[in-house]
């Protein structure tokens, strides 16, 4: 079932679109700051694009910081809203149960297949970062945030972290996606469910009144990996996030598998 | 001869409402079994409930001798269905759902998996079916891919819920001979269906739901015994009456032309022929008159259409 679900995925035209979009738009952004040479102002601006300018090596992990916020979210919902909705709604869900697949094993398999395409959009985006900044500024060794430069190994360890911190933060959209996906036999509800959360969370981390509730919004600690690129690299905010990714995975998936286990499938 | 599927009072609440109200359903192996009932009969609720997809209120159901429910999903390894209309993947080919379908499940060796969808393919009719996607498909076309994805590991039972929605009358044909086909290798066929006619040319047995209940579950051919009443054909119909007089039984129901309707009233209708004959009353037709299973079904269900 497995291995059924990753070649439904591979083989949907879809994936290979939205990953496309999702790596193309760092690749554009590249080349305009670099025909233009206008960076964002400090503090302003996805992170990290104005080291860009003078390091091509930066760029992967630039490019992560600007599909993060919203485009990455996004097709994340998409994909897992679709999981479980997606197959009720082509009807096909009740011949999978008939078949029978086992409602544990068919949640486990879409469970895998999203993360899956999680990892492929990430390390996408991250490759093709790597080949625009190399393409467009040349890569160098890195000097970090703070100005002081680093290794090139060091270097290769902290995208190849930041790669993972951001697949993390997007397996707990998918978690809450999938969970969405269980609910409803329309894809697009559970999409719209999942990005209605991810809103919910970013608008109350804009609030100050909310400050109490910021350190266990979800989208709270998405941008952390920045600090990596710190000499030394900051950890604590990075590994809160992890810490409340972990928290929210366990949860919805667990909401997702007592609802999806004995609930009545009519679609 | 065992019992492929056994039912005690199965039933389904959604809030205040009955849809499936206590139903024994008992379905033997080599049965080719009809479900009928008019829309909202809870029939489609009561199939989900035998194949796990719904969980019973009360009561339960057990399937080739294994209790099933959205827990136990393992007793539907041999089991075969359609159910409400087929289901695809759209973007795919019938070939690719098929063999995805295949895969997806427990049994048989990858290596057949090939075989088996040509064979699903060739048993529906399609066997030279092109690559397009189903998206392109007719409704017809739809509907024995979604029988051939049903037949795809050559289950014990079959449950097909409206198999023959949208074929053209070739099409009905040749499914109908498919099930009889099927069941005479050994599958126990359940066919739920709106087409009365069609139950009544093939199946061995029947039950009947309305409201929710099943009110009639019996063989064919004791749902459809005959009605004590003759259809007697005679040149000679003025004389019959004064003779079925004599007889002391028989009435004459109602006459048109030749032609008449009489309630034999217990008696043999070869003693009828035999009475009229030495009167020397010319008899050209004589046909005891049987139900239709619409007679019956409307009877049941009080007029309710199906």
């Amino acid at each position: 079932m497995i291995r059924v679900e990753l070649r439904k995925l591979l083989t949907r035209p879809r994936t290979w679109i939205t990953i496309a979009l999702l790596a193309g738009l760092p690749a554009l952004v590249g080349v305009f700051v670099r025909t233009t040479g206008v960076g964002p102002r400090p503090g302003r601006g996805p992170a990290l694009l104005s080291e860009v300018l003078s390091n091509g090596s930066m760029f992967p992990a630039a490019a992560l910081a600007i599909v993060l916020p919203l485009f990455l979210p996004i097709a994340v919902s998409v994909v897992a809203g679709d999981t479980v909705a997606g197959e009720a709604a082509f009807g096909t869900l009740r011949y999978l149960l008939i078949r029978p697949v086992p409602r544990a094993r068919l949640l486990v398999a879409k469970l895998i297949a999203t993360l899956s395409f999680v990892l492929l959009a990430v390390v996408a985006v991250a490759l093709v970062g790597l080949v625009t900044g190399w393409l467009l500024f040349g890569l160098r060794p890195l000097t970090t945030v703070s100005g002081v430069s680093v290794a090139s190994e060091q270097l290769v360890l902290r995208v190849g972290f930041t790669v993972l911190y951001v697949a993390v933060s997007m397996f707990g959209v998918a978690a809450i996606g999938l969970f969405a996906s269980t609910r409803t036999d329309a894809p697009l509800a559970a999409t719209l469910a999942t990005l209605a959360a991810f809103v919910a969370s970013q608008v109350l981390d804009l609030i100050d009144a909310a400050a109490a509730l910021h350190p266990y919004l979800p989208t709270h600690y998405w941008l952390a990996f920045v600090d990596l690129f710190r000499e030394p690299p900051y950890w604590s905010n990075v590994l809160r996030g992890l810490g409340i990714q972990a928290a929210y995975i366990s949860v919805f998936l667990g909401f997702a598998w007592a609802g999806f286990s004995t609930r009545d499938v009519t679609a | 001869m065992s019992t492929v599927v056994r039912t005690e009072g199965l039933t389904k609440r959604y809030g205040s409402s009955t849809v499936v109200d206590a139903v024994d359903l008992e379905v033997s192996e080599g049965d080719l079994f009809g479900f009928l009932g008019p829309n909202g009969a809870g029939k489609t609720t009561t199939i989900r409930m035998l194949l796990g997809l719904v969980r019973p209120s009360a009561g339960r159901a057990e399937v080739l001798g294994r209790p099933v429910g959205p827990t136990l999903a393992t007793a539907l390894a041999d089991v075969g269905a359609l159910v409400e209309g087929p289901g695809f993947y759209p973007y795919l080919s019938g070939r690719r759902n098929l063999t995805l379908f295949d895969a997806a499940g427990p049994g048989g060796r990858p290596g057949d998996r090939r075989a088996r969808v040509e064979d699903a393919l060739a048993l529906v009719g399609m066997a030279d079916v092109d690559r397009r996607p189903v998206k392109h498909y007719s409704l017809g076309m739809r509907q024995r891919l979604g029988l051939a994805a049903a037949l795809l590991r050559r289950p014990r039972l079959l449950v097909l819920d409206e198999p023959t929605n949208g074929l053209d009358p070739n099409g009905i044909r040749e499914l109908r001979e498919l099930f009889v086909e099927l069941t005479r290798s050994g599958t126990t066929v359940v066919l739920s269906s709106h087409q009365l006619a069609e139950v009544e040319l093939i199946c061995t047995r029947a039950a009947v739901m309305v409201g929710g209940r099943v009110v009639a579950q019996d063989s064919v051919e004791r749902l459809l015994a005959p009605t004590g009443v003759v259809v007697l054909t005679s040149p000679d119909l003025d004389a019959v009456a004064p003779c079925l007089v004599q007889l002391g039984g028989p009435r004459l129901l109602d006459r048109s032309g030749d032609r008449a309707r009489i309630a034999l009233g217990g008696l043999p209708s070869e003693a009828l022929v035999a009475a009229l004959v030495a009167d020397g009353l010319a008899v050209r037709e004589l046909v005891v008159e049987r139900r239709t299973l619409e007679d019956v079904f409307v009877g049941l269900t009080g007029g309710e259409t199906a």
